[in-house]
């Protein structure tokens, strides 16, 4: 049984479930959660970073700032700051024009 | 083990036998170290003298929540009530209670409870959420559900569904009850209130291993219980199907001949007549039919993925849907085969809430592919299994 279970007090950190106990490995994939959500907020023109590995610090196009803690706060931030939606269930409607 | 108390919340429709379950499980000595929350609408609290009076001895503490409904005026009183057992029990005023039993009144939507004890400071590094169990009349509980979205949500947000009123001759067959009921919820549990061993189950504090239907392989159970377990969930549980893509179920009702096939990935769930291309009942096409029209607003989508699964892309675009959906979101549960882990991890929760996810001991039998359901109000269901796939496969734009 994975020991991660007892990092989950603030119910959010379940994000990190499949990484290790180790700090190199939780690193990484904090990362690679980093990458995919720079991703994710792309065409809204808003800017994430790394903020000591416990926050992100999310950035709008004319330079508004915000501190999150976890990602459902980052997609509240996003959407204020890009002044767009994001909704992953709408994605294909961009594709289809 | 995180030392936290589980609530369980009895949810279910007025007059579906809240309280003849509670008291049938509170009978259970196993159970008498359970604190019970009563939440009840009107002035004269009968439910309370009615649990009150079976009970004997001093191993139960009832606490009456006065006023209306748990989804909206109780929150607050249910948050001191939960304090204030808390406080007796460290106290010694009443005894070390393992877990608080919390039943809803008829018209509660039972996913505010469990938000209220994750959302209080307090109450989260006290308590936990645990399972919640419908109780479905087998008389009205289908026409409950085509008039009363009270009752669907109930059913939708459930981990386990059990049959009351069963041996009254009027009531509905099995088949038709786990039809009308797997409509709304394929994932959920389903037994008859009449058996006890089902009961255990309901309140069992392991009760993550329960996120999956088929919990038959939990390596923590003896072989018997295992066997139980997975018997339980043959005969009672048409949406072990989950685990096998089709699944006859309901070979055991006692009147006979109608058995289900349940089709997921996407696929509508049809009764085994209508499979086979056979001849429904009047009584069961007006089931069908009545549920199907009168359900629109919830629905459900499950999805299969036999490639492993990069967590953080899974975990990014959950967190997205929650934050777009997660209003519409009844229930969601998701058995992963994640990309560089040898056992299953599974997760589940209620609109926007996540319960931690479970690393399993190994895996079921069948296919080791990841297997999720969603279950929404009002959200084009459709879209889910598309989105998930593109953005597992990489394009994360939006």
């Amino acid at each position: 049984m994975c020991g991660l279970c007892g990092m989950f007090e603030d119910g959010r950190r379940w994000l990190e479930a499949a990484a290790t106990l180790d700090p190199a490995a939780m690193r990484r994939e904090r990362m690679r959660r980093l990458a995919i959500v720079r991703a994710v907020v792309a065409l809204s023109r808003v800017k994430v970073d790394d903020f000591e590995g416990a926050s992100f610090v999310v950035r709008g196009p004319t330079g508004a700032t915000e501190i999150c803690s976890n990602l459902f706060d980052l997609w509240r931030a996003a959407e204020r700051l890009g002044k767009r939606p994001l909704d992953p269930l709408a994605a294909g409607d961009r594709e289809g024009g | 083990m995180s030392g936290r108390i589980p609530l369980h919340v009895i949810t279910g429709f007025l007059g579906s036998g809240k309280t003849t379950l509670l008291n049938r499980i509170l009978r259970e000595p196993v159970w008498s170290d359970s604190a019970v929350l009563i939440n009840e609408i009107g002035a004269v609290s009968i439910d309370h003298h009615l649990v009150d009076s079976i009970e004997t001895g001093d191993d139960l503490d009832v606490v009456v929540l006065q006023g209306g409904c748990t989804c909206c005026a109780l929150r607050g009183d249910m948050v001191a009530a939960l304090r204030e057992l808390y406080q007796r029990r460290a106290d010694g005023t009443v005894p070390r209670f393992a877990r608080v039993v919390l039943e809803t009144t008829g018209l509660a939507d039972p996913a505010p409870v469990l938000f209220t004890i994750r959302a209080d400071a307090a109450l989260r590094h006290k308590f936990e959420p645990g399972n919640v169990v419908a109780t479905f009349d087998a008389v009205h509980g289908i026409a409950q559900l085509a008039r009363y979205p009270e009752s669907r949500k109930q059913i939708a947000v459930a981990d386990y569904v059990t049959l009351t009123k069963t041996d009254l001759e009027e009531s509905h067959s099995r088949s038709q009850l786990s039809n009308a009921i797997g409509r709304i919820n394929p994932a959920a549990i389903l037994s008859d209130a009449r058996n006890t061993a089902v009961l255990s189950d309901f309140l069992d504090d392991g009760h993550r291993k329960n996120v999956w239907p088929n919990d038959a392989y939990d390596s923590h159970k003896s072989d018997d219980e295992a066997i139980r377990s997975y018997e339980t969930h043959k005969q009672g549980n048409a949406f072990s199907a989950l685990s096998n893509d089709t699944y006859e179920a309901d070979k055991s009702n006692p009147t006979g001949s109608k058995n289900i096939a349940r089709h997921f990935n996407n696929q509508p769930i049809l009764s085994g007549a209508e499979k086979l291309g056979g001849k429904r009942s009047l009584s069961e096409q007006f089931v069908a039919e009545d549920v199907a029209e009168h359900t629109p607003d919830i629905a459900s989508v499950a999805i299969t993925l036999d490639e492993p699964v990069e967590w953080s892309a899974f975990a990014v675009w959950l967190t997205l849907l929650l934050h777009a959906h997660g209003e519409k979101m009844l229930r969601f549960k998701a058995f992963m085969k994640v990309a560089g882990w040898e056992n299953p991890v599974a997760i589940h929760g209620i609109h926007h809430m996540i319960h931690p996810p479970v690393h399993l001991d190994g895996w079921p039998a069948g296919p080791r592919v990841s297997r999720l359901v969603f279950i929404a109000q009002g959200l084009e269901m459709a879209r889910i299994e598309p989105s998930l796939r593109r953005f597992l496969a990489g394009d994360f734009a939006i």
